[in-house]
């Protein structure tokens, strides 16, 4: 029943029996049974040909109606009365009360058959329904597990857990600063008061700094440096950003004797030879010359010019005061000369 | 200096009668000039003498007036004569942009140029009159036939062209 009915609703209810179009243990439960229920049935006929061969002489008219019943051949029903020649009187009027008693009564393998077919039958009824439960179960239980009943509370427990995590990351970090605080308030208490009991300098004295340089291989040290890496790294512009550069060289010069240094940076300097020397690099006569020239063509220049103005001028007045006409006095000599004498008035 | 100083003006001009306050300039640095050199010939005798008479000590040489007055022109007279027959410049007409040519553009010779170094030493005066001249000449330059132009050096001094006729109105 459980298999024709999977095969009869798995389409029409469209629920995961319809992805599983095949079901081994249901078909493996109808094999068995099946596999029983053919066994049962050759017992049963093996029971019945038992029970036949061993019926008394007396029961002929039971075994042929058995046989007749069961399509026995009517050789097998004389054989008995062959074989039992001596009483077939009384034999045959004890069958005859027994069969007027009991005239349609199975005998032991008819029932014991019965019984058996009604036992698999049974069984197998409830195979059916079994199987038919533990498929629902098994629906039942995909559903369940597919399905979550609370995700908002699956959620908000997951952000709680989330939160819980942060604060506990902040608390804990919240704590090592305060512990480190902590630590160094205490060793800025501790510190001045270790450091004013220790006789650092009986200390140092005993260290022997010669001893430790000998020891050291500086140029190993040294040769170990990627000095380019460092030098790459330091920041000038905010190094020389830092410094007071006003005081530093105010400090300097506070300490230093400029005029023994000056001294004697001229006692060392040839200063002669020094003079001689920037003057042969700088052709200072060719400048001088040149630049006193250049001035003195400019001065001349401007003298010219303004006595050329003046003498205009000076024309022009004489004009007035001897009552010539402009144009007639003063006339340049050469080519234009001629044309001013031609217009010079004649008296 | 020479901004406002453009070469086609004063080329414009080279070659032209001079003026009269370009030619009192020129002879004002011939002064200063001739004082220098008086001074210098002053200072050369006392450095003989002192070489000469050291013990005597330094000093100046204070000769009469009309000794120094003898020699200052003596002195103008061989300077401008120098000056005006070589190349028709003194070292005050060169510095004016002057030069002395003959009315027909020569260069002075030694006699012409001395009789004018003369008649400019003994008569000074005669300079003037270039104020009344309508061609800028002065009473030398009208005895002698000389002119003053300007010339710079920028291009050769043309002739000044000869004026017979005004000449001789002149004269």
């Amino acid at each position: 029943m459980a298999p024709d009915d999977d095969s009869k609703r798995a389409p029409e209810a469209g629920g995961p029996a319809a992805h599983r179009p095949f079901d081994p243990v249901g078909r493996a439960t109808h094999l068995v049974l099946g596999s029983a229920a053919v066994v049962l049935g050759a017992v049963g006929r093996g029971l019945l040909r038992l029970g036949t061969e061993s019926d008394p002489p007396g029961d002929g008219a039971s075994t042929g109606a058995a046989a007749a019943s069961h399509g026995s051949t009517p050789q097998a029903r004389s054989e008995p009365a062959q074989s039992n020649p001596g009483g077939p009187n009384e034999s045959r009027g004890s069958d005859d009360a027994a069969t007027a008693s009991w005239p349609d009564m199975p005998n032991a393998a008819e029932m014991a058959l019965a019984v058996v077919g009604v036992g698999a039958e049974v069984t197998r009824r409830l195979v059916g329904v079994a199987a038919a439960a533990a498929t629902a179960a098994e629906r039942g239980a995909a559903v369940v597990m597919q399905h979550q009943p609370v995700p908002e509370a699956v959620d908000r427990f997951r952000e709680e857990v989330t939160s819980l995590g942060e604060r506990g990351g902040a608390a804990l970090r919240t704590s090592v600063t305060a512990a480190m605080d902590y630590g160094l308030n205490v060793a800025a208490q501790v510190v001045p008061g270790v450091v004013t009991r220790v006789d650092l300098d009986g200390i140092v004295e005993q260290v022997d700094i010669g001893q430790i340089i000998d020891r050291l291989d500086l140029n190993e040290i040294v040769g170990r440096l990627d000095l380019n890496a460092i030098a790459e790294r330091i920041d000038i512009e905010r190094i020389l950003g830092r410094l007071d550069l006003a005081a530093i060289t105010q400090g300097v010069l506070d300490q230093l004797d400029l005029t023994a240094i000056s001294q004697r940076v001229l006692d060392q300097l040839d200063l002669t030879a020094v003079a001689m020397r920037v003057i042969d690099e700088l052709e200072l006569g060719e400048l001088i010359r040149e630049s006193s020239s250049t001035v003195t063509v400019e001065a001349v220049d401007a003298l010219r010019v303004g006595g050329m103005n003046a003498d205009r001028f000076v024309a022009q007045l004489m004009n007035r005061i001897l009552l010539r006409r402009n144009g007639e006095a003063h006339s340049p000599d050469g080519p234009e000369a001629a044309d001013a004498s031609s217009r010079e008035p004649r008296p | 200096m020479t901004a406002g100083v453009r070469p086609e003006e004063a080329r414009a001009i080279q070659g032209q009668t001079a003026g009269f306050v370009t030619r009192l300039a020129a002879n004002i640095i011939d002064m200063v000039v001739l004082a220098i050199t008086w001074v210098g010939f002053l200072l050369f005798i006392s450095l003989a003498r002192f070489i000469a008479h050291p013990l005597r000590g330094w000093h100046l040489p204070e000769p009469p007036t009309w000794e120094s007055g003898l020699t200052i022109c003596l002195l103008a007279i061989v300077y401008l004569t120098i000056g005006w027959s070589g190349t028709g410049r003194s070292v005050g007409k060169r510095m004016a942009g002057l030069s002395v040519h003959t009315s027909s553009g020569a260069q002075l010779k030694a006699g012409r140029a001395l009789a004018r170094a003369v008649l400019y030493v003994v008569f000074p005066i005669g300079f003037v009159w270039v104020l009344v001249s309508r061609k800028n000449k002065s009473l030398y330059d009208i005895l002698l036939a000389t002119s003053v132009v300007y010339d710079w050096g920028l291009r050769q001094a043309h002739a000044p062209a000869a004026v017979p006729e005004a000449s001789a109105r002149e004269r």
